[in-house]
């Protein structure tokens, strides 16, 4: 059973080896701003952190069978010998550093897509800005001076 | 009038010119296609007037109104501060890496390495205490180290100093694009004239060169059209107004007086040593509620300051944590602050006397390297030489961006830092050393020694800031025991406590606030006098002992014998200056590997010091920088943690560089996707205007056979 865990464990750490690609290869897309390309890779990433996280479930149901008050695989590690117990330490040291160069290359990502839109967004702003009349005081038809209060465009009281 | 073959030869004249301006617009574009900043032109058509006539209004042709440039000013302007950023985090990046393969063990530096086997030499020795073969390993290996770190030291100052003439080269650069931007605004200002003779190539090179300066420096652009532009830095500096341009210097180091308006303070300060801070020094009151820090003075009641090196934000403390304070000093008595030397003088002469009281709030700032400035004119300069806080946010009333943002902040706070790191290392490296040797014996006892560490005046307090004692800070009170011998006989003729007051009853012990260098001398020929002569040469402390006897040192609570650089491992006090103790370093038999025992004894195979020393690789030192404040780690950490330093500072480099870089594209692409010439696009309008020309010139043959048709009328 032990052994089962152990499997799981080293598919989930080629899992996240091969996340952490897949982020650096989106990253590398993102530089080219390439935006067909990201979409592409980040179905194949949102993929694979779905069976990531079926694999999560089932070491989960794994450490039920073999013990019911375990919850985490580091629980396991007294009931384990020397050997096992060295096995496991480092399968979970491995994961742990990938998770987390995951989590720093995706925080990495967020950030620059996130200001590639904002860059694109405060274009478009400014665009709409431009086109908004900025001196909103008008005349009405009968020679009423409007002084516009909400400052903003209005095409039923604007320059008609 | 009357319209006929005429006016048709008319229109097809109009058409031909019409699209040879175009062919000629479009050939231009296909030419300039690979040239960086020319942006894409067209000519624009207008019919030609209309003459009214009957049945309706007759054309007379076409005309070229003008020939546009295509360029998008807005994303422009956003890619002036993107490729700014980019610029400098680029800059910076390439300059890191270099930085980076220096603390690259890998690379032949190796401190760690050294370290590590200089603390070994040491267990080696344990071993085998009276061993010359060893002993010799020990003095190498410590030299080794103490080279690596003068190495290490010597690189990062050499690139500081490739720092300055690259900052020197960009200084110039910006200054003549500024001058150049201001001359391409006058001559479009004289040959512009919107619609109609419209300045293209004028307009594409101000672009480009307002774009190299955006590189070198963060840039606002103001356009209030033609050549009436505005550049200035983010900060506000004005760079260039129209036709006008300023300058930027790289000059010499820089002071600065801020007084309060009501201040009667008269004086300048001054200050002596390099450092890459600035300090910012604020007077503070003498007591609560008076508002007056007081004169500038040699006595106890002078005023006093505190000391920023990060523009105001944090103020250096005491190991306790309470804010540091230093009492403004004249000339004679210069307070040391991180490494420099600072007193009051009078505003011409750093020889004269200041007058007045000094205000609570009253700042002076310093720069002991070398220094940007903005020159308004010549007599108003302005120092922006960018400057960030520990925290690593910069002071945004200084040049922040594009290269020159990039090499001040590799300079003082990259390089800066690390060389500030080294020193702390080193310094904490001579004195532990120190410490742990001074309180050794080697095989040969002394016949004479002289301190290896000098003051500045023999009559102050040793632990004051003025003593100038490289390490007179670290000294604590407590007693320093001498050990005196028969040279003949070899037994021990006498040992004590230094006493510092002979006319009191019992032992007084050193007091590093009160006892002056004069002081310990005293003590010396107080205690000793009968068997050893004490005397201050050169600002050292000199021991001879005198015919017939010699000397041991022993335990020492107050670390004096250390701080004096009496019986030490190394001289020297930081990265750059430290290298092992001329006497050892000439005579192993002053190593030492033991102590003097309880019963006053020294043997040979006494290894007391070399276990101590070897335990010291392990042991927890107290290290201090201004930025991060007193830690308490091993050496070894301490040293891993600078270069696990570099290794962070240069990621975090790399990061901000490529994703300053994909946004400052992305708004280059965009300014491409309107300014960009496309030869797809031009060779299809290329065979449009020449189809044009062609039917132009048929109709010029079609009025032609007209004409001729009326020609041949028979009369």
């Amino acid at each position: 059973m032990i052994r089962v865990v152990e499997e799981n464990l080293v598919r989930q750490n080629k899992g996240m080896i091969l996340l952490k690609l897949l982020l650096e290869e989106e990253f590398a897309r993102l530089m080219n701003r390439d935006p067909q390309g990201v979409s592409q890779i980040e179905l194949s990433i949102q993929e694979l952190l779905r069976q990531l996280s079926v694999e999560r479930r089932s070491v989960k149901r794994l450490l039920e069978r073999i013990d019911p008050t375990v919850s985490r695989v580091r629980d396991l590690r007294p009931s384990l010998d020397e050997e096992e117990a060295k096995v496991m330490d480092e399968l979970l040291e491995m994961l742990d550093k990938s998770e987390q160069q995951c989590a720093v290359q995706a925080s990495k990502n967020h950030e620059l897509a996130m200001a590639l839109q904002e860059q694109s967004k405060s274009l478009l702003d400014f665009m709409h800005r431009e086109i908004q009349p900025k001196n909103n005081n008008a005349y009405s038809a009968k020679g009423r001076f409007a002084v516009n209060s909400n400052g903003q465009a209005n095409i039923l009281r604007g320059r008609l | 009038m009357a319209f006929g073959a005429n006016s048709i030869l008319d229109v097809g004249r109009w058409a031909l010119f019409a699209s040879q301006v175009q062919l000629s617009v479009t050939g231009q574009n296909i030419s300039n296609v690979n040239t960086e900043g020319y942006s894409r032109r067209s000519a624009v058509l207008e019919e030609g007037i209309n003459i009214d006539y009957k049945p309706g209004q007759m054309g007379t042709g076409v005309q070229v109104k003008e020939i546009t440039r295509h360029f998008d000013e807005l994303v422009e302007r956003l890619y002036y501060d993107q490729a700014s950023l980019s610029e400098k985090w680029g800059e910076l990046y390439e300059q890191l890496q270099s930085v980076e393969s220096l603390f690259n063990e890998s690379s032949g530096i190796g401190i760690s390495d050294s370290m590590s086997s200089y603390f070994s030499s040491w267990n080696d020795l344990s071993q085998r205490a009276d061993h010359y073969g060893t002993r010799q390993d020990v003095v190498n290996k410590g030299s080794t180290l103490a080279s690596t770190l003068v190495q290490a030291d010597t690189s990062l100052a050499n690139m500081q100093e490739r720092i300055d003439a690259m900052i020197q080269d960009e200084v110039n650069t910006a200054n003549t694009i500024m001058q150049q931007i201001a001359e391409v605004n006058r001559k479009i200002n004289i040959q512009d004239d919107p619609g109609t003779n419209n300045a293209n190539s004028l307009y594409d090179e101000r672009a480009r060169l307002v774009r190299e300066l955006g590189t070198i420096v963060d840039i606002n652009y103001i356009d209030n059209g033609k050549g009436n532009v505005t550049i200035t830095t983010k900060a506000g500096q004005n760079l260039v107004d129209g036709e006008d341009y300023f300058s930027f210097e790289f000059g010499a180091p820089w002071k600065e007086k801020e007084l309060h308006h009501t201040s009667p303070f008269e004086g300048q300060v001054y200050y002596e040593g390099e450092s890459n801070f600035e300090y910012t020094l604020e007077f503070v009151e003498s007591s609560a509620g008076s508002g007056i820090a007081g004169l500038v003075g040699s006595g106890a009641n002078a005023a006093q300051f505190k000391v920023s090196l990060d523009g105001g934000k944090t103020w250096l403390t005491n190991d306790d944590g309470t804010v540091r304070l230093y009492n403004a000093r004249p000339n004679e008595r210069k307070v040391e602050v991180e490494g420099v030397n600072i007193w009051f003088g009078s505003d011409s002469s750093p020889l004269g006397s200041s007058s007045g009281n000094l205000l609570a709030g009253d700042r002076f700032i310093i720069r002991p390297s070398r220094t940007l400035y903005w020159v308004e004119n010549t007599s108003s300069k302005q120092n922006v030489t960018p400057q960030a806080d520990f925290t690593g946010a910069e002071n945004e009333e200084r040049v922040t961006g594009g290269k020159l943002g990039a090499l001040f902040a590799l300079r003082d706070q990259y390089i800066g830092k690390y060389r500030k790191k080294l020193d702390t290392l080193a310094e904490g490296l001579i004195w532990e050393v120190n410490r742990v040797h001074s309180q050794g014996a080697g095989l040969q006892k002394f016949n004479s020694v002289e301190g290896t560490y000098s003051v500045d005046a023999i009559d102050r307090a040793l632990a004051s800031d003025s003593t100038g004692l490289v390490y007179g800070d670290k000294l604590a009170s407590g007693s320093s025991y001498l050990y005196i011998y028969n040279k003949n006989t070899g037994a021990l003729v006498s040992n004590a406590a230094l006493d510092f007051d002979p006319a009191t009853p019992g032992t007084q012990t050193f007091n590093p606030d009160v006892h002056t260098l004069a002081d310990v001398r005293d003590a010396y020929n107080d205690t000793f006098g009968s068997f050893l002569t004490a005397s201050i040469v050169d600002n050292r402390l000199r021991l001879s002992a005198k015919d017939g006897y010699e000397m041991s040192f022993g335990a020492d609570t107050s670390g004096l014998n250390a701080a004096l650089g009496f019986n030490c491992f190394y001289q020297g006090q930081d990265a750059g200056s430290i290298e092992v103790n001329d006497m050892i370093a000439t005579d192993l038999d002053y190593l030492a590997a033991g102590h003097v025992n309880g019963a006053g004894e020294t043997n040979a195979g006494d290894n007391y010091v070399a276990l101590a020393m070897f335990a010291l690789r392990e042991a927890e030192v107290s290290l201090s920088t201004p930025m991060e404040g007193t830690t308490n780690q091993t050496l070894l950490e301490y040293y891993n943690g600078l270069v696990g330093n570099v290794g962070a500072d240069t990621n975090n480099v790399k990061f901000n560089k490529q994703f300053t870089s994909a946004l400052a594209q992305d708004l280059d692409d965009r300014q491409q996707q309107v300014s960009g010439v496309n030869l797809d696009e031009e060779m299809s309008n290329l065979i449009k205007y020449q189809h044009s020309y062609t039917a132009a010139a048929k109709l010029i043959t079609t009025a032609d056979q007209m004409l001729q048709t009326v020609l041949s009328l028979k009369p």
